[in-house]
């Protein structure tokens, strides 16, 4: 069995419900968030946008609010050299919108009201232009183009041959196998479309930055709630004009991102670096929530177009695909993440013939970034609905459907990737089947919704897996550096951040496990660019997998440093030599009396010995994977090192005279390699599941014409703590070599798969294929039309 | 200039009157609409919230008396009010979220005309009248129908506050409320329904009434329905009859629009679940 409860754990620390250590400064609200940052002489930074998108800006008169007590600098598109690309491919300033979140002036002030004050003085003149705002209507031959970099479709592919609305570098094929003579073998082919909304991240603490100058550091130094520093160090230099090196950027607490502050804080920071180098002023920004849901990135809308066939006895032979999604004007994202969906388009699935097509197309929309998943909640909901259609048309039970054709041990997933690892998605199934009592469950709520009653009740089980960390997207590299300080407290420092979702705590108990010191020992250094080097971005729930992975080498490697002292102190060896709970002691025999009265080491004496005697108490170490052998030309090859695996399964009561969904029951199982604290990562799970109800059943951005029509909470609709369904998670352990002491992803599987479960029942309930998302009060009453 | 006044007696809030005035009672709308950019320069705002006489409820001769500063939570647990008007227990149990209820008053709730009001359907199903004062201290009573002409509209006039609400007690009645919303909680009414019945001993109607909420401008009480129905018995096909009334008669007034795609069908949905548990 490889539950996690069952297993045994050969760890002190790893492995165990260690108190995260962030937990404390967060509950008593003493935890820093960039908002709460305040500097003498400090601006306050504001922006002025339209209501109307695409437009090209004709004047902007600024007189009035330059006459604004308080108003220090109001710098607009047609200043000199004001209109500069971003790294993020859209502007800090722009005189063509494009989308609701470009910004055409911005505004420094003493008071925050004397900024907004300003913004409503100064008066924008547009010519208002002709836009595209859906999948459907981007992909129109007589389509107004939004982008010059954009392409057409020849044959059903982009092709630069061509003008269009389709972002290039986002097109990913997979081809394997021969789909046309694959389905020829089929007794059963079904198609089907799907189609999803964007949606926001929606986490409580809006984006906020503070730019200001100081000599020690160089000479610009900003902080914000930002996911990826490195990332947001690159806008701080490039809208400043510094070097990197002069450039220093510093985390600050982070309430809660999901992908979501990534490019949106980069360009926020920009423009304040812009505003702090006119004035020679701090400058602080900090985002209204209408401001975020403007101008952050969502989560891709996607149509999905499928086809997939099988033999009488459920046998997948073929399936193709169309996924396109929404990009928005801009892009800086939707060139990795389509790699991401394409390599899952066809789920975890063993199909021998796969013809996928996945592309983005440009529309006047805000644009699509990351979000918790980065494609995969959106591609699991129509893989599985298809799945569930599939088993349908085939007369047979879904579940068994799905355990005919899972990736299993020494089997191939779509991009002919050879699993080789221990793959445990069947016995995850059939815990999980066993846990919720499935099959009796399912035949009770298909008599029940036999009866003439208002409620009609399902059961669904999905299956799924997600390839850990960056794969063959980018390179998985990081750096660690440990330091020992002469009380025997210890330093970590990562080029990875802590987002919220528990990196820290994981990071001190590697280095503590790998030490032997206990974890109040430890103390995280939250990144600082001037401190440690630049470890990419922390996404793609690589954080514990393959980021971690510097910090258990350098922490290993100090620990044998430390280990080799003890041990020639002695005249020992190093294999005898053991660390725990801040003691060195013989793993076989004792050390000598005349040493120690308890005959052990303190860790500190070692520590205070060794900076006296001028001996090394620090490590840098630098982790770069093996390099994935993969042709994007045609998608086949290594994608991924290793895979986390889940298996969902949700219960809900519709009432079909209202529409009203009610999520019963979540059950979810995750194979996440070593767990390192399980309470965190049935954490991650319960939140996974408080996110994915959302976006099943509520979650939408209303656009019009390009803008957000529900622009606060009141209209963007998450779940309340009244909404939530009762949960159950199970955490289950598999053999990797891989990640971080056999760690895979938590993050994202936590969530993937939620949307997909509760659609999936929802259709059970009703008898019908859910063919989008939300299910809202009034897509239920269609379906029962 | 803005000027803020916080009287402590209805006497004194009355001489604070201008025709510039804004109420704040609970201001759980009055600060939504201030940070839509609401203009109060030049505004007199009048701060209700510390007039103790303005909240309460009183039971007089087969009535309550609901003062306008009373918040929804204080409804909820009123003694008075869920004996003779459960549907406005119900109904206040409803609004948004712990905080808005401690704060939110029915006044408020009356004052700014909201057609998706929680409190309104109950209040309407008990003929409820709106007291006024103005500042000479005169006062009149107008039914909810005609105070509030349309959304965020009422009659109102510059010098007059609400000063209660008037329902009658409907304790003999069996009452329903039914609302629905985007999510369990913290969710404007997307439909809301009100009914009494009472009965005959021949289990004929006596009495009927029904309001539904966010359909129309305004929240609409069924009165022509209502008095057809008066001697009937509640029958499968009384109650299929009246359901596809209420839905036509909504739809008339309305007009199609893309949200009547989905309300027509479920106002009928619901006022034929909610006649066929009162039959029970």
């Amino acid at each position: 069995m490889s539950l996690f409860e069952h297993n045994n754990n050969k760890y002190n620390i790893v492995g165990k419900d260690i108190k995260r250590v962030d937990a404390l400064e967060k509950v008593t609200g003493t935890a820093l968030y960039a908002a709460d940052l305040y500097k003498g002489n400090m601006l306050y930074g504001g922006n002025v946008r339209i209501k109307e998108y695409p437009a090209k800006i004709t004047k902007i008169d600024t007189k009035e609010a330059e006459a604004i007590p308080g108003v220090v600098k109001i710098i607009t598109c047609f200043d000199k050299n004001a209109k500069k690309h971003s790294w993020a491919d859209y502007c800090y300033l722009t005189d063509e919108v494009k989308f609701c979140g470009d910004v055409v002036a911005i505004v420094a002030a003493e008071s925050k009201k004397a900024v907004d004050k300003a913004i409503k003085s100064i008066k924008v003149e547009y010519e208002l232009q002709e836009g595209v705002y859906t999948i459907e209507d981007a992909l129109k031959e007589d389509a107004p183009i939004v982008r010059e970099k954009g392409v057409g479709l020849i044959d059903g592919i982009p092709n630069k041959e061509k003008k269009g609305n389709i972002f290039l570098d986002s097109y990913y094929p997979i081809r394997k196998g021969n789909v046309e003579e694959g389905f020829k073998k089929c007794d059963v082919i079904i198609e089907r479309e799907f189609n999803v909304p964007f949606i926001d991240q929606a986490y409580i603490e809006t984006e906020a930055c503070l730019v200001y100058n100081d000599p020690k550091d160089g000479s610009i130094t900003g902080e914000a709630s930002a996911q990826n520093p490195f990332f947001t160090r690159r806008y701080l230099a490039e809208a400043s004009g510094h070097n990197m090196s002069e450039s220093r950027f510093i985390q600050r607490t982070l309430g809660g991102t999901f992908g979501g502050k990534e490019e949106g804080v980069g360009v926020q920071i920009g423009r304040a670096a812009i505003l702090h180098k006119a004035t020679g002023r701090p400058v602080k920004m900090v985002n209204t929530r209408e401001e975020s849901l403007m101008d952050s990135s969502k989560r891709h809308a996607f149509n999905f177009k499928y086809k997939i066939g099988a033999t009488k006895d459920g046998d997948i032979l073929a399936a193709e695909g169309t996924l396109v999604d929404n990009c928005g004007a801009y892009n800086n994202q939707t060139q990795f993440m389509n790699w991401r969906a394409s390599v899952h388009s066809v789920g975890v699935y063993e199909i021998p013939n796969v013809k996928t097509d996945t592309y983005g197309v440009f529309t006047n929309n805000v644009h699509g970034g990351a979000m918790r998943g980065y494609s995969s909640p959106q591609v699991i909901f129509a893989q599985e609905q298809l799945m569930n259609e599939l088993a349908k048309e085939l007369g047979m039970d879904s579940v068994e459907l799905r355990r005919k054709n899972i990736i299993r041990q020494n089997t191939r997933t779509a991009t002919n990737q050879l699993i080789t690892e221990e793959v445990i998605l069947e016995e995850m199934m059939d815990e999980l089947l066993k846990r919720t009592d499935y099959y009796s469950k399912k035949k009770e709520f298909e008599d029940f919704n036999k009866k003439d009653n208002n409620i009609k009740k399902g059961i669904s089980l999905v299956t799924v897996y997600r390839g850990a960390g960056l794969g063959a997207e980018g390179v998985d590299a990081n750096g660690a550096f440990i330091q020992a300080t002469e009380d025997g407290s210890v330093i970590i420092n990562t080029g990875l951040a802590e987002n919220g979702q528990g990196l820290q705590t994981a990071y001190a108990q590697i280095a503590a496990e790998m030490l032997g010191v206990t974890m109040d020992k430890i103390h995280f250094h939250s990144v600082d660019t001037h401190a440690i080097a630049d470890s990419g971005m922390t996404v793609a729930s690589r954080g514990t997998t393959m980021g971690a992975q510097s910090m258990k080498l350098a922490a290993e490697k100090l620990a044998l440093i430390f280990k080799e002292h003890v041990a020639e102190k002695f005249g020992t060896t190093v294999d005898r030599i053991s660390c725990k709970d801040n003691y060195y002691f013989d793993i076989e025999d004792n050390f000598p009396a005349n040493y120690s009265s308890d005959k052990r080491i303190a860790f500190k004496d070692v520590c205070n010995e060794r900076l006296w005697a001028g001996q090394q108490l620090a490590v840098y170490e630098w982790f770069r994977p093996a390099l994935n052998e993969y042709d994007h030309h045609i998608g086949q090859g290594k994608a991924f090192p290793t895979y986390t695996y889940n298996v969902c399964i949700a219960e809900v009561e519709v009432d079909v005279e209202t529409g009203d969904i009610k999520v019963t029951k979540v059950t979810s199982g995750l194979d996440c390699g070593r767990v390192i604290n399980p309470n965190m990562v049935k954490g991650q799970m319960l939140g996974g599941i408080v996110m994915g109800l959302g976006y099943a059943i509520t979650e939408e951005i209303e656009l019009k014409k390009g803008r957000i029509l529900n622009d606060n909470f009141d209209s963007y609709i998450l779940p309340t703590s009244m909404d939530m369904p009762e949960m159950d998670v199970v955490l289950f352990e598999s053999e990797t070599k891989e990640g971080t002491l056999g760690a895979k992803s938590v993050g994202e599987p936590a969530t993937e798969a939620v949307a997909a479960a509760i659609a999936g029942s929802v259709g059970h309930a009703l008898n019908k294929n859910v063919d989008h998302l939300p299910c809202s009060l009034e897509s239920i009453l269609k379906y029962m039309d | 200039m803005l000027n803020y006044f916080r009287p402590k007696t209805i006497k004194e809030c009355l001489e604070f009157i201008t025709d510039e005035r804004v109420y704040i009672a609970g201001g759980t709308d009055l600060m939504v609409e201030l940070k839509k950019g609401h203009d109060l320069s030049n505004k007199t705002v009048i701060d209700l919230t510390h007039i103790p006489e303005l909240s309460g409820v009183k039971k007089v001769y087969g009535e309550l008396e609901i003062m306008a500063c009373t918040t929804h939570d204080d409804i909820v647990l009123n003694k008075d009010v869920n004996k003779c008007l459960k549907a406005l227990s119900l109904a206040c149990r409803t609004v948004g979220s712990p905080q808005i209820r401690n704060k939110g008053t029915v006044g408020g709730s009356v004052g700014t005309a909201s057609p998706a009001s929680d409190p309104m359907p109950a209040l309407m199903l008990a003929d409820g009248r709106v007291v006024i004062i103005n500042k000479k201290g005169e006062m009149r009573e107008e039914k909810l129908e005609d105070f509030i002409i349309k959304p965020g509209v009422t009659t109102l006039k510059n010098d007059e506050m609400i000063l209660s609400l008037k329902v009658k007690s409907l304790e003999d009645y069996k009452q329903s409320f039914f609302k629905i919303g985007r999510r369990k909680a913290l969710a404007i009414a997307r439909l809301n329904f009100a009914m009494a019945i009472l009965m005959n001993n021949d289990e004929t109607i006596k009495d009927i009434r029904i309001v539904v909420g966010a359909a129309l401008p305004v929240t609409k009480r069924f009165y022509d329905i209502e008095k057809k129905l008066i001697g009937k018995k509640i029958t499968k096909e009384v109650i299929e009859q009246v359901s596809k009334q209420i839905s036509e008669q909504v739809l008339a007034i309305a007009g199609p629009r893309k949200s009547s795609e989905y309300k027509i069908p479920v106002i009928r949905n619901v006022i034929n679940r909610m006649l066929k548990e009162m039959e029970v």
